[in-house]
C-alpha cells in the first residue's frame, strides 16, 4: 500500500510518499498529482524516507513527474535519507537526471 | 557480455559476478521439467506485482534463517522487477519458488510473444534499454542482486530463471 501526504501545499509542495511505490500503486500518487498539478506551482519535492520499497517503475513515474514539469519550468526534486531506498535510485542513476536531497 | 550465444557474465554493483545463460525450451525441460515448485503463484494483473512480492517475502520468512536483510530487500526488489516484466508486457503468466542450498530460486513463466526477435539478447540485460517507454532498468536490476540469470524465450512464450545466493550476499 502506499500513502500520499501533501505535507506542505502550493506553491512549494512536499508530498511525502508512505509504504511501496510499484506498478500496483502508482495510481495513488498519479490520483494526488491529478489534483495539484492545475494549482499555482512554484517545486515540487517528494520526500521519500517513509518509503520501504520501491522498484524501477515507481522511479520511472518520478522521473515522468520531472520531464512533464520541466516543460512548466517547475523543478521537481527528491528527498531521501532513507539508506535502501537511496541504494535503488542510486543503481538506477537518478541523481544523474534529478536533484536528490 | 556476450550475446545471443550460451553464457555470459558481467560485474554487478556489489563486485560480484551475474552469469546469464540463454537457453532453449528443451534445454529448460531437460534441467527443471522434474522439479516441483515449493509454492507458486499466479501473475494476472497489477495488484499481483506487490502481493507477490509479499506472499514471498511472508513465505521464505518463515522457511529460511539467512531470508534477512540487506539480501532479502535486494531479491524482492530484482524480483518485482521481474513480475513487473509479464504484467507489462504479457498476458499474464506464473511466479514458482524452489530452495536450493545457496538459496530461493525463481521461475517466472509468462505466455507472452517472447523477447524481441530483432533485438540482440545482451541488449535486454544493458541499463537503459526498453522496447517501450520505460527506464530500460529491469533486467540491470535483476543482474544486480542475483547470482545466475538463465533465460528461455521464443514465441511460445518466455522463462526468466533468477537464482541467489544467500551464502554470499
Amino acid at each position: 500500500m502506499l500513502k500520499v501526504k501533501i505535507a506542505q501545499n502550493p506553491p512549494h509542495v512536499i508530498l511525502a510518499l508512505e509504504g511501496e511505490l510499484d506498478m500496483a500503486t502508482g495510481s495513488i500518487l498519479e490520483q494526488v498529482m491529478e489534483q495539484i498539478e492545475s494549482r499555482d506551482l512554484v517545486d515540487i519535492t517528494f520526500s521519500l524516507d517513509g518509503l520501504n520499497f520501491i522498484d524501477s517503475t515507481g522511479i520511472g513515474q518520478l522521473i515522468g513527474y520531472y520531464k512533464v514539469f520541466a516543460k512548466r519550468d517547475i523543478p521537481v526534486s527528491i528527498d531521501n535519507n532513507n539508506a535502501e531506498i537511496e541504494e535503488i535510485l542510486a543503481l538506477i542513476g537518478v541523481r544523474e537526471i534529478m536533484g536528490v536531497g | 557480455m556476450g550475446c545471443s550465444c550460451g553464457t555470459s557474465k558481467e560485474l554487478s554493483a556489489n563486485g560480484e559476478q551475474c552469469t546469464v545463460i540463454i537457453i532453449d525450451h528443451e534445454e529448460y525441460e531437460a534441467r527443471y521439467g522434474r522439479q516441483k515448485p515449493v509454492v507458486m503463484f499466479p501473475i494476472r494483473g497489477q495488484s499481483d506485482v506487490t502481493l507477490t512480492r509479499h506472499l514471498v517475502d511472508e513465505y521464505l520468512k518463515e522457511r529460511l534463517s539467512l531470508w534477512k536483510d540487506p539480501a532479502r530487500a535486494r531479491i524482492l526488489l530484482a524480483l518485482t522487477e521481474a513480475v513487473t516484466n509479464v504484467v507489462k508486457h504479457t498476458p499474464g503468466g506464473a511466479l514458482s519458488v524452489y530452495i536450493d542450498a545457496v538459496g530461493p530460486r525463481f521461475h517466472v513463466i509468462d505466455r507472452g510473444k517472447g523477447l524481441h526477435p530483432d533485438c540482440p539478447m545482451c541488449k535486454f540485460f544493458r541499463k537503459g534499454f526498453s522496447t517501450t517507454a520505460s527506464l530500460g532498468a529491469g533486467f540491470f536490476v535483476m543482474m544486480q542482486y542475483f547470482r545466475e540469470i538463465v533465460l528461455c524465450t521464443s514465441s511460445r512464450g518466455t522463462k526468466l530463471v533468477l537464482c541467489s545466493d544467500l551464502k554470499s550476499g
